[in-house]
């Protein structure tokens, strides 16, 4: 069932049994367009009995910095690899990547592709851009997908939206609030400061998406996303600030 | 192509409802989904129920996926809904939550459509209606969810209601529609003599539900989610039907001052955020201009600035504005013309029924004074514009200082979150919200002006409105800003129970009416204008409880409220009892108290309530400490610093000039202390705490700490605390040294080493030193007077103090000798007093000396000091200081040097030397020796133990005088200058030491003084002894007895009679030394002592014939001279005597000597003397 390219992901399930209470296993689904299901039985279950399943179906996450370049590419790559269903986007007018100066970054829009701004800063200046890192996140980026996002533009529902800054978090929202309302569809914002720089994004793609596993694991995410963040707002001891809105 | 897609329509059906993964089953139905709707819509008819077969599915997924099906096909023919209604009801009572919620979701336009499809509608049958009825049932159980548990289901609840009130309520000119909602229904298509939808009952079921939806908003105990989604409802519905417009700003206002308790910090800044975006979206809109004051206001606290305000203001043009404050006149006008038109089209201006009746008491009273008609008069607004006027500086200040009493003690998070300085304190604008704020306030608890009116119309609105209107409202909604449950006690503003209200009410009641248009500057002047005069109005209909709506407006005053009116006193005994009784629940309430981490604020009204309570509450209180003391005596702690600030009068501001008055203080420091001093565990330490900590210690404190302190049991840990105080508090120090210092001479022992422990240990700091110092050299003198003072007795003793005992003298001095050590500087004046004290205290006091002597050691320069300068009549505490010093180790050089000094310069005391006499030289000891045996036995003993090193340890001591020399020394006193006896009992002393006198050391001695010349008298005498105690030296005596021989010792006739004494006693070994003596001196021993001689006739016949040959015939004849009966009687003297045979009598000892000496030592050989 598992074609390969195909996201892997790990879904936890409750599965009924007609004489035994209620027993949890990892079930594994390879997800792509499809659902499959393999199923681990536990040695000594009758596999004949009665099973009636629920599966959730995958949250559909998004993450959305400014520029859609590190901290939500950070984000998209690892939670990717960890299985979640994701996109990432950036939420600002362009595109700013470092420039040689504080006052001059290099500003794209968001049509531009990774690839050609990869090449770009090539030839500006293949030497400090490798420095600084720029080079190195966009050779990252352009093998994730093609070009930078912005989320204003984009129509696809999700289930979670993350973002990395308050100052996203209400652009986000506001542009959520903007929109034509169609299917009355919940949409949680969840916002995580991340710092702009490598290592907080690194960090920050760690915990967007540990705590993207967390809400993955619940089988009714609405009732008790409350209860999830208020715990994990404990546990990485910085505030999150949370807010719905409806496609 | 549509025969195709009919095929492949059941080929997918087919595959479907097999038993399938559900992920390929759902796939397949959004296929068949997408082809029948997309593709061909005329195919729906045809595969309905076979689709519709799968709302029984296992799979939730499959459910949910059959209910979009659903919902895309009503959107796409509203006719369906009849067929698919049962589905839809099943689907909602699933028992998947997921699926209930995507129903619910789906019912939001199933609704909106089918509501729409009936309006147009004229076709109505039976299938029609019961699908509508069963529409209804829906509807209501899905307001119903609104209580559910799951945030989930409430939160599409909220969306479903949000529909609703949309829905069922007219659109107006002003309302900003999104674009995808243009289609959506409002009431206003609906026709009013529709067959089943009643649009009068439609319309009001619309205010219901928003007014259910505000309700929720505004209820207490709302997660997050939910109060997004409902902020995010309203102001969606403020936007689209802005006559709602008030109620929802209202709504934020209550809102932003009462969020929900239970949110975290970090929720409460989301919902913040939320409400500054929604307020921001709905300043943008044009309907709103009337509340932007309040809005701007509210945005301000929430930390908006004012280009965000501004930026969000809409163009306002002069002529909107103009429009929207204008005279009623020509706005009713507008009105009734616009009544007059067609249903469908907009009304622009709505009065719904609560502004209805104040609308038309303004009008029948003035025709220019009029309520802007979209500006709703709810209680709060009535009330509020109440209480503007009111809000004056004295006012405000005296509601700060009352809610001052019911400040709680911690910052709730809540109120932490949202308050933001006031920026504009004291304007119209400030204001006005303010009044706003209490009026929401006011209105919530139930009380004010505006909340009156609406009860009291209420009561007349059933008889004016519909039948089918007949449910009335609950008075919460009304109210505009209801709270589901009481009205909340933590919540940020403090409870605005009957006390601040009243002070409102009373006091300028009278006034509203004249008051409140001067204060209306602000922007909506006219709009608060007319507020005022319509709120004047209900005022004066309430109070004339008049059902009527009158045209004479007559100004009645309010009957004050006056809190004394409506109470009685209450009897004391049951004041006494509840006071009691709640003392008693405080008090038993500690487990519950930790536990909610309010201990502190217990402790604390425990204390205050006991500090200012009467005895009573005290009784109870220390009982209550006691009965656990170690873990309650922070209470009695506090207890304590409650009772001294209430003395000082910290408490007190209103009567600074309260005089201070400890005697509270010092009876509850008392009382806490004497319990703990009764306390038989006395390790936790409390009493010295509490003394320590106590922030005064009172005369009576002290006397309990004296009495302490005497307890012998106790008076270690007194004492510690003693000097704890003493250290500690500054200000008290020299009464609590005084104390310390009069128990140093208190007759109980353990109470006055203890005391003199401490002071010792204080009397090493340099503050303290001079104080002891003099108290106990006060004590010292004291033993000069003739009578003990009266200090040193207790006061039961007092009549005893006659004269000195021997207990009272010793009372003087234990504290002085104490600090001797660690002064040696108080040698000097002791001295000084011993030299005036009697006999008695003499002895007492060489007899407590050793010790702190000993402390000093002998190298003090103090006491060197005192022994060159020794004063006259102390000589004997000297000989005693030198004596005790020496016992144990040897003097120092420096010691000997004074003493030899004072002997030799001033007293000629021979005892003087006695300590030190291992440090003088031998010449000295020699010298002095005459001297020292002369003295009691005793101290002769105690001289010869000090020369012989007896009590010292041999490694350390080394006696400048060797034993075997003090014996020769002793022999050698002359007796000029000795009596023969006592040196005779001074020798015997030194034979008594047989440890020391071994027969070596005796050997020694009589080798050495049998070569004096002349023999000492005592010469022979000791060799007796010698000989007595050690019987093996015989041949070392008969030796000494040749040596005699040879030194003629019969010349002294001491020597001589020790000598014949001696022959006699080592018979048989003397006779051959006899045989040497000459002739004359034998016969003069045979003379004294007649014995030998027979004997010596005896040995003379055991010897060999040579050996009698030996013996000179002169001495022969002595022998036979005086024994012829003998020889006569044995018949053998004849032969005997060879009378050729002459030997020189020297040459004769000399062989009989060596013969001698080798008979002794082949003795020794044999038996080893040792």
């Amino acid at each position: 069932m598992l074609n390969s390219g195909q996201w892997i992901k790990p879904i936890k399930t409750k599965i009924y049994f007609s004489n035994v209470k209620q027993i949890e296993y990892q079930v594994i689904v390879a997800l792509a367009d499809t659902f499959s299901l393999h199923f681990y039985l536990v040695e000594g279950v009758d596999a004949a009995l009665q099973i009636k399943i629920t599966v959730i179906m995958p949250l559909k996450f998004a993450v959305v910095c400014s520029s859609n370049q590190n901290r939500s590419m950070e984000a998209h790559n690892f939670m990717s690899k960890r299985g979640l269903i994701i996109k990432s986007f950036g939420s600002g007018a362009q595109v700013k990547l470092p420039g040689p100066s504080l006052d001059r970054p290099n500003i794209y829009t968001f049509d531009t592709s990774y690839e050609y701004m990869y090449k770009d800063l090539i030839a500006r200046d293949q030497n400090l851009y490798t420095q600084n890192g720029v080079l190195h996140m966009l050779d990252r980026n352009r093998r994730i997908k093609e070009k930078p996002e912005r989320f204003q533009d984009c129509r696809d529902r999700f289930d979670i939206v993350f973002t990395v800054e308050e100052r996203i978090f209400d652009q986000v929202l506001e542009d959520l609030d903007n929109r034509d309302k169609k299917t009355n569809e919940l949409v949680h914002i969840i916002n995580i400061d991340v710092a702009d720089n490598p290592e907080d994004a690194t960090l920050g793609a760690f915990m967007l998406c540990d705590l993207g596993q967390k809400m993955e694991a619940v089988d009714d995410l609405d009732n008790e996303i409350d209860e999830i963040l208020t715990e994990y707002e404990s546990k990485i001891k910085r505030p999150i600030l949370h807010a719905v809105s409806f496609y | 192509m549509t025969e195709n897609i009919q095929e492949t329509i059941v080929e997918l059906l087919n595959q479907a409802s097999l038993y399938g993964k559900d992920s390929q089953r759902v796939q397949h139905l959004r296929h068949v989904q997408e082809l029948i709707l997309r593709k061909d819509p005329s195919l729906l008819d045809n595969f309905l129920e076979e689709v519709l077969v799968f709302q029984t599915d296992r799979s939730a997924e499959v459910r949910k996926t059959i209910t979009s099906f659903i919902e895309e096909a009503c959107q796409h023919d509203p006719e369906v809904i009849v067929k698919v209604i049962d589905a839809l009801r099943f689907l909602l009572y699933d028992d998947n939550v997921l699926v209930q919620k995507k129903l619910i979701v789906a019912m939001v336009s199933i609704y909106k459509s089918t509501l729409k499809w009936l309006s147009r509608s004229r076709l109505i049958d039976e299938n029609v209606r019961s699908m509508w009825e069963s529409m209804i049932n829906m509807k209501n159980h899905i307001i119903s969810l609104l209580k559910s548990d799951n945030d989930g289901l409430r939160t599409a609840a909220i969306k479903f209601i949000e529909m609703l009130a949309l829905a069922l309520s007219k659109r107006t000119a002003d309302s900003i529609v999104p674009q995808s909602n243009d289609q959506d229904i409002s009431v206003n298509v609906i026709q009013d003599d529709h067959r089943i939808l009643k649009k009068a009952k439609l319309e009001l079921e619309g205010k219901d539900v928003m007014e259910k939806l505000l309700e929720f908003t505004l209820s207490q105990h709302l997660s997050s989610v939910n109060l997004i989604s409902a902020m995010g409802a309203i102001a969606n519905i403020a936007r689209q039907r802005p006559d709602y417009m008030s109620r929802v700003v209202q709504t934020f206002e209550a809102l932003q001052v009462n969020l929900p308790p239970t949110l975290v910090d970090s929720q409460v800044s989301s919902v913040r955020k939320i409400i500054k975006l929604k307020l921001l979206s709905l300043l943008k809109h044009p309907a709103s201009l009337a509340f932007h004051p309040q809005i701007t206001t509210l945005l301000t606290d929430l930390g908006a600035t004012q280009a965000e305000v501004l930026k969000h203001l809409p163009k306002v043009t002069s002529e909107s504005k103009r429009k929207l404050t204008s005279g009623g006149s020509e706005n009713i006008a507008k009105k009734s013309k616009l009544l007059l038109d067609e249903p469908n089209s907009y009304t622009s201006y709505d009065i719904d029924d609560s502004s209805n009746m104040s609308n038309k008491i303004s009008n029948t009273q003035s025709a220019t004074s009029t309520t802007n008609p979209n500006h709703q008069n709810t209680a709060i607004d009535i009330t509020a514009a109440d209480l503007i006027g009111k809000l004056n500086i004295t006012n405000v200040v005296d509601l700060v200082l009352v809610s001052m009493l019911t400040l709680p003690e911690r910052m709730p998070a809540s109120f932490q979150a949202t308050y933001t300085p006031i920026a504009a304190a004291g304007t119209p604008a400030q204001i006005q919200h303010l009044a706003r704020l209490l009026g929401a306030q006011l209105t919530a608890a139930g009380y004010g002006k505006g909340y009156e009116l609406m009860k009291s119309q209420q009561t007349t609105k059933p008889a004016q409105s519909d039948d089918d209107v007949s449910d009335v409202k609950p008075i919460t909604s009304i109210m505009g800003v209801g709270r589901d449950d009481a009205f909340p006690i933590d919540s940020d503003k403090p409870n605005m129970s009957g006390l601040p209200i009243s002070v409102i009410g009373s006091s300028n009641v009278s006034s509203s009416s004249t008051s409140v248009p001067s204060t209306s500057t602000s922007v909506s002047n006219e709009g608060v204008l007319s507020e005022a005069s319509s709120s004047a109005l209900p005022a004066t209909t309430t109070a004339n409880t008049s059902t009527m709506p009158s045209t004479t407006v007559q100004q009645k005053k309010f009957k004050p409220f006056k809190l004394a009116d409506a109470m009685k006193p209450i009897e004391y005994e049951e004041m006494q009892r509840m006071s009691t009784d709640a003392f008693y629940r405080i008090l038993h309430a500690e487990d519950v108290c930790d536990r909610a981490g309010v201990g502190h604020v217990r402790k604390k009204t425990m204390t205050s309530l006991v500090c200012l309570s009467e005895r009573s509450f005290r009784d109870i209180y220390e009982d209550y400490i006691f009965a656990d003391v170690r873990k309650r005596h922070d209470l009695a702690f506090s207890w304590l610093y409650q009772e001294y600030a209430y003395a000082s009068g910290y408490l007190s501001v209103l009567e600074p000039n309260k005089k201070k008055d400890f005697s509270k203080y010092d009876d509850t420091l008392c009382r806490l202390l004497e319990y703990l001093q009764e306390k038989p565990d006395q390790r936790d330490g409390l009493f010295s705490r509490l003394l320590i900590s106590a922030p005064l210690i009172t005369d009576n404190a002290l006397r309990v700490l004296k009495r302490y302190c005497q307890d012998e049991t106790r008076s270690y840990i007194g004492m510690n605390t003693l000097r704890d105080l003493i250290f500690r508090r500054m200000t008290m120090r020299d009464k609590f040294l005084e104390i310390l210092l009069d128990f140093t001479h208190n007759d109980i022992v353990a109470v006055r080493n203890n005391a003199i422990r401490i002071s010792k240990s204080l009397h090493e700091k340099e503050e303290f030193k001079q104080a002891i110092e003099r108290h106990a050299l006060k004590f010292l003198k004291h033993l000069t007077s003739a009578r003990p003072p009266e200090a040193l007795f207790s006061d039961e003793k007092k009549n005893s103090n006659d004269a000195w005992t021997e207990d009272s003298i010793r009372l003087c001095l234990p504290l002085y000798l104490g600090l001797m050590p660690s002064n040696h500087n108080l040698i000097q004046p002791l001295a000084t007093i011993y030299t005036g004290v009697n006999g008695d205290i003499k002895r007492v006091i060489l007899r407590v000396l050793e010790t702190p002597v000993r402390g000093m050691g002998m190298n003090s320069p103090e006491i060197l000091k005192l022994v060159e300068n020794c004063p006259k009549g102390a000589e004997t505490l000297i000989t005693r200081i030198i004596h005790i010093l020496t016992e144990q180790t040897p003097p120092s050089r420096e010691l000997v040097e004074k003493v030899r000094d004072l002997y030799h310069k001033r007293v000629s005391d021979v005892r003087f030397l006695i300590p030190v006499l291992n440090g003088l030289e031998k010449k000295e000891i020699i010298n002095a020796l005459p001297k020292l045996i002369k003295l009691s036995s005793m101290v002769v003993k105690e001289v010869f133990n000090r020369l012989l090193g007896l009590n010292a340890s041999a490694e350390t001591y080394a006696s400048p005088i060797l034993p075997s020399e003090l014996l020769i020394a002793l022999h050698q006193i002359s007796p000029e200058d000795c009596e023969l006896k006592i040196i005779m009992t001074a020798t015997s002393l030194c034979f008594n030491e047989r440890t020391i006198y071994t027969h070596d050391v005796l050997a020694v001695v009589i080798q050495q003084l049998v070569e004096i010349s002349p023999i000492p008298v005592l010469f022979m005498r000791t060799v007796l002894q010698a000989l007595s105690l050690y019987p093996k030296m015989v041949g070392f005596v008969m030796n000494i007895l040749q040596r005699l021989i040879t030194k003629q010792a019969w010349k002294q006739a001491r020597i001589w009679e020790g000598f014949i004494k001696c022959c006699q006693k080592t018979r048989p070994h003397s006779f051959p030394l006899l045989l040497q003596l000459p002739p004359p001196q034998l016969k003069h021993v045979f003379k004294i002592a007649s014995d030998l001689r027979d004997g010596l006739i005896r040995h003379i016949r055991s010897l060999s014939i040579a050996q009698r040959s030996s013996i000179p015939s002169s001495i022969m004849s002595v022998i036979e001279d005086n024994s012829e009966n003998n020889t006569i009687a044995s018949g053998t003297t004849i032969s005997i005597q060879p009378p050729d045979i002459r030997i020189q009598p020297t040459t004769t000892v000399n062989d009989i000597a060596t013969i001698q000496q080798q008979q002794q030592q082949q003795q020794q050989n044999v038996e080893p003397v040792h």
